[in-house]
C-alpha cells in the first residue's frame, strides 16, 4: 500500500463532506473577506443657535449697606436650557466587507458592533485631555449583491457624543473598532 | 507525483484550520474625528432688586433737612428703607457722593472654545435708576471671575460644562442725586460672554 493512499480518500472524504454541505442558513464567519475601513471627519451636529446661549436665572434681591455696599446674588445656574448631547453623522460610508454568501439565506443575520476605543473617548487634537464620551451605530447600511453571489455591505456610521466633560472647541478625533460576525 | 500534490495540499489545509478558527470574525478600525464649534453659555440674573439699608451710613456732612430716606437702586426694580433720624445744620445731602457696589456670584459662564479661554464683558445699558426727579447713576461696570479683574472685560478659562465659573460685579453708584427714598427704576448692565 502506498503511503499517501490513506491521505489520498481522507482528501476525497474532505471533499464530498464540503460538496454536500446543505445550501441553507449558513453564514459562516469565514465568509467575510475584504474588510476595508475609511477615515472620516464631520463637523459636529450642533445647531448654530445653541452655540451662544444666554440663561436667564430668574430674579434676584439684594440687602446693600450704602457704606458697604457688598451683597451676594448668588447665582446657582442648574444644567437646564442646554444639552451636551449631539449625534453627528459621518457622512460616507466608513466600512465595507465582502461576504460569501452563496450559502446564505433569509435567516441569516449578521451583527455588527462598534467599540469606541480609549475608553469610549474622543480626545481634542488640541488638548488631549479635554475628553468627549462618543458610542457608535449604524444609520445606513448599503447592500449590494453581485451576479456571483458575493454581497458588498457597506456600513454608514452616526457617532453620539456627549460633550459635557469637554474644555476646547476643535477637532476631536477617535478609532471605532468594527466587528462583523454571523449573528449567533 | 499527484500523491506528493494531494499531501502538500492536505497540509496547507490543516495548517489553514487554526486560522481560520481565530478568523472567527471580520474585524477592522476606522478613524473617525469630529469638529466641535465654539459654545458660550452665559447665566445671568435678569431681574435684580437693590435694597440699601442706610443703618450704617456715614453722612459726608452733617447737615439738618429733616428725615431723609436715601437711594434706592436696582436693575429693574428696587427699594429702599430708612430712618436715619439725621440731625444736622448745614448742607444739602448727608449721602456719600458715590457708593461701590459689588455684586457677588452675579454671573456664571459655561462654554468650550478653540483658544481655552472665554472672553467675558459688561457694557451699562442704562445708567440711570430714576424716581420722578430724585437719580442714582450707575458708572464704572466692571467683571471678576475666574482668577481675572476686576474690569469691565476680562478673559478666563473656558471652564466645560460641568462646573460653571462664576463671576461678580462691581460698579460705582452716584446717589448724590437721590432725593427719594422710594423705588427707582431705569439701571440696567448687560454682560457678555464670547469666544475670542
Amino acid at each position: 500500500m502506498q503511503p499517501l493512499a490513506g491521505l489520498h480518500r481522507f482528501f476525497f472524504l474532505c471533499l464530498g463532506t464540503m460538496l454536500s454541505t446543505p445550501a441553507f442558513g449558513l453564514c459562516d464567519n469565514t465568509d467575510f473577506r475584504n474588510f476595508q475601513a475609511r477615515s472620516r471627519t464631520a463637523n459636529a451636529d450642533i445647531n448654530p443657535s445653541q452655540t451662544g446661549l444666554a440663561i436667564a436665572e430668574g430674579s434676584a434681591s439684594v440687602n446693600l449697606s450704602l457704606s458697604f455696599a457688598t451683597g451676594n446674588v448668588g447665582i446657582n445656574p442648574g444644567t437646564g436650557g442646554f444639552s451636551t448631547s449631539t449625534t453627528t453623522q459621518m457622512g460616507n460610508w466608513s466600512w465595507q466587507i465582502t461576504a460569501d454568501t452563496r450559502n446564505w439565506d433569509s435567516t441569516d443575520e449578521m451583527l455588527v458592533t462598534y467599540e469606541v476605543l480609549n475608553n469610549g473617548q474622543l480626545l481634542a487634537d488640541a488638548q488631549p485631555s479635554s475628553r468627549i464620551d462618543a458610542s457608535v451605530v449604524t444609520y445606513n447600511l448599503d447592500v449590494r449583491r453581485f451576479q456571483n453571489r458575493n454581497t458588498r455591505f457597506r456600513g454608514f456610521l452616526a457617532v453620539t457624543t456627549d460633550y459635557a466633560n469637554a474644555t476646547r472647541a476643535g477637532l476631536y478625533s477617535g478609532t471605532v473598532r468594527v466587528t462583523i460576525e454571523c449573528a449567533p | 507525483m499527484f500523491k506528493r500534490g494531494i499531501a502538500i495540499f492536505l497540509l496547507g489545509m490543516a495548517l489553514a484550520m487554526p486560522w481560520q478558527q481565530v478568523q472567527a470574525q471580520a474585524v477592522g478600525d476606522t478613524d473617525i474625528s469630529i469638529d466641535f464649534p465654539n459654545i458660550v453659555i452665559l447665566h445671568y440674573v435678569s431681574s435684580l432688586t437693590l435694597t440699601f439699608d442706610a443703618g450704617t451710613i456715614t453722612p459726608e456732612d452733617t447737615v439738618d433737612d429733616g428725615p431723609v430716606t436715601p437711594a434706592a437702586a436696582g436693575i429693574t426694580d428696587a427699594t429702599a428703607t430708612f430712618d436715619l433720624g439725621v440731625d444736622g445744620t448745614s448742607g444739602s445731602n448727608p449721602w456719600p457722593n458715590t457708593v461701590p457696589v459689588r455684586l457677588e456670584n452675579a454671573w456664571a459662564v459655561r462654554g468650550i472654545s478653540t483658544s481655552g479661554t472665554i472672553d467675558v464683558d459688561i457694557s451699562i445699558t442704562g445708567a440711570n435708576a430714576v424716581n420722578g426727579t430724585s437719580t442714582a447713576t450707575m458708572s464704572a461696570a466692571r467683571v471678576t471671575g475666574g482668577g481675572q479683574g476686576p474690569s469691565a472685560n476680562i478673559t478666563i478659562p473656558a471652564p466645560g460644562f460641568g462646573t460653571p465659573t462664576v463671576g461678580d460685579v462691581d460698579f460705582s453708584l452716584d446717589v448724590s442725586g437721590v432725593t427719594t427714598a422710594q423705588t427707582h427704576t431705569g439701571m440696567s448692565y448687560q454682560i457678555q460672554a464670547s469666544a475670542p
